[in-house]
């Protein structure tokens, strides 16, 4: 009998298609996990571009970028700002930082400080090149694209709407996932770290002797990390021979993820700065956000800065950080908190374990 | 028939699975003090030990020092987990007036209260209670050593 030739049996169809099925199964989650592998890469590749950008700022002024500074003389231009701002000619972002005036405040002048006449009548809607125009301005370079968390008020993502004093209504501001790395110490909240090498700052004495009004903003005037204000109001830079503890053994930058913070604005010096007196990824710890997920926790809690001025990312599992030394690691969340303290320290003196 | 055993055994199992509730709770209340006087508006944190595997559980302190709620998850009404709790007490804002904001509209942190570090410290705390079932469980924190 002469055999047919060319044709497939159903069984063999069948078969076929199961094959390809289960491989198609394999396949899909993969690439679902390759695309945050993708997001992932990107998310270092900005920190990298931030932590040489750093070391181009120290190379030109011989010092790291100042945190906050208020102007000690009377009537004189408030220039309370982050380190973000004087950093942006590093990153290719001259022109913003040409149209910034200093002497002008980016709010309408509460305080004393003088409003920008360049904003217009409306600050809700502030003309273009104004202080507050330019505030409102996302910048990629310090958008983690892991993070969709939706921005309160659900503005497009990279930026925000707040309702600042002297404002009638929603401000736009551009916020940042990358910030710098206050130090190890805190005693805001539930989370008090003052004491040893993590808490002993080089501006500040013992924590116990600290006059009230130091001890009141006290991980902000006494850092023991990488970025602070120092202890008299005048922004006193960190300097790479500052960092006794050798580069390699600091964290410079870490990421975190603007659900969890009230202000991750990129200009405002509140804004820059988290500590590793929290653990990476700590559970939001406010009535609102109890029983939550660890992300919606955060959402609900936002203005619970107190509790949640930690490094936190929407990655699996951690955050990355970029040390003094400008190289970037991923840093498990399950990472044993006295070597992620002793991290963060840049004149512990502690001998920093493996991690 | 013999058949259906297995598959009425499959459902079954189904749903005693589903009808697993969560961990139990007993309600807590309590009064926060220090040197005689009332302590207002703080937050009272009730964090189990890492064993029990609950959730924290949260209270505030009105005017008088009093707390009578203690919010946790799963929870609609009062209570805490059972089980060894550590304990911090933190300064809040009154629940009732706007909260003071810096110029960026940041919630300015709570003056700092009278009481010593160790209360407020989550990692050493000096407060531990036991939160026991089928009981109301008052407890009355004196902050003044």
């Amino acid at each position: 009998m002469k055999r047919k030739c060319g044709g497939f049996t159903l069984v063999e169809l069948l078969v076929v298609i199961a094959i390809i099925g289960v491989l198609v199964g394999l396949l899909l989650p993969a690439v679902q996990a390759a695309r945050e592998a993708a997001r992932r890469m990107q998310c270092s590749n900005n920190l990298k571009q931030l932590g040489l950008a750093m070391h181009n700022y120290h190379d030109i002024y011989k010092a790291f970028p100042i945190q906050y500074r208020i102007n000690a003389i009377a009537n004189q231009p408030l220039t309370q700002v982050s380190w973000i701002l004087g950093f942006l000619p590093m990153m290719e972002q001259s022109n913003l930082y040409n149209q910034w005036s200093h002497n002008f405040s980016w709010n309408t002048g509460v305080n004393g400080f003088q409003a920008d006449p360049r904003t217009g009548p409306d600050i809700t809607n502030p003309r273009e090149g104004s202080n507050a125009w330019l505030l409102g301005r996302g910048l990629s370079f310090l958008q983690c694209p892991s993070d969709t968390s939706p921005a309160v008020g659900g503005v497009a993502l990279g930026s925000r709407q707040i309702n600042f004093a002297g404002a009638t209504g929603n401000v736009k501001i551009g916020i940042t996932n990358y910030k710098a790395v206050l130090g190890a110490n805190w005693d805001y909240g539930s989370i008090q770290v003052t004491t040893g090498s993590w808490g002993r700052s080089r501006f500040c004495g013992d924590y116990a002797t600290l006059p009230a009004d130091v001890k009141a903003q006290y991980p902000f005037r006494c850092p023991t990390g990488f970025m602070g204000r120092g202890n008299d109001f005048q922004g006193i830079p960190t300097r790479m021979r500052d960092i006794t503890d050798g580069t390699s053994n600091s964290l410079m930058l870490g990421e975190s993820s603007f659900s969890q913070n009230a202000l991750s604005s990129w200009f405002w010096f509140n804004g820059v700065l988290a500590t590793a007196a929290f653990p990476i990824n700590r559970r939001a710890e406010c009535a609102g956000g109890i029983g939550r997920s660890l992300v919606a926790g955060w959402e609900a809690c936002w203005n619970d800065w107190p509790n949640q001025q930690g490094f936190s990312s929407l990655h699996v599992g951690g955050s990355q950080f970029a040390l003094c030394d400008a190289s970037v690691h991923f840093i498990s969340q399950n990472i044993d908190l006295a070597t992620y303290r002793n991290l963060a320290t840049i004149q512990g003196g502690e001998v920093v374990a493996e991690f | 028939m013999p058949r259906v055993i297995p598959i009425i055994m499959i459902l079954v199992s189904g749903v005693i699975g589903c009808s697993q509730a969560g961990p139990a709770t007993a309600p807590v209340d309590g009064v926060v003090s220090y040197k005689g006087k009332p302590v207002p508006f703080a937050k009272v944190t009730f964090i189990p030990h890492d064993d029990s595997g609950g959730s924290i559980g949260i209270g505030q302190t009105d005017a008088e020092g009093k707390f009578t709620k203690v919010v946790t998850a799963g929870l609609t009404g009062n209570g805490a987990v059972v089980g060894s709790h550590n304990v911090t007490v933190t300064e809040s804002w009154p629940p009732d007036k706007p909260i003071p904001v810096d110029d960026m509209g940041q919630q300015k942190s709570p003056p700092r209260g009278p009481w010593s570090q160790k209360y407020r410290d989550s990692a050493n705390p000096a407060l531990k209670v036991e939160i026991v079932a089928g009981q109301d469980n008052h407890f009355e924190f004196d902050l003044s050593k």
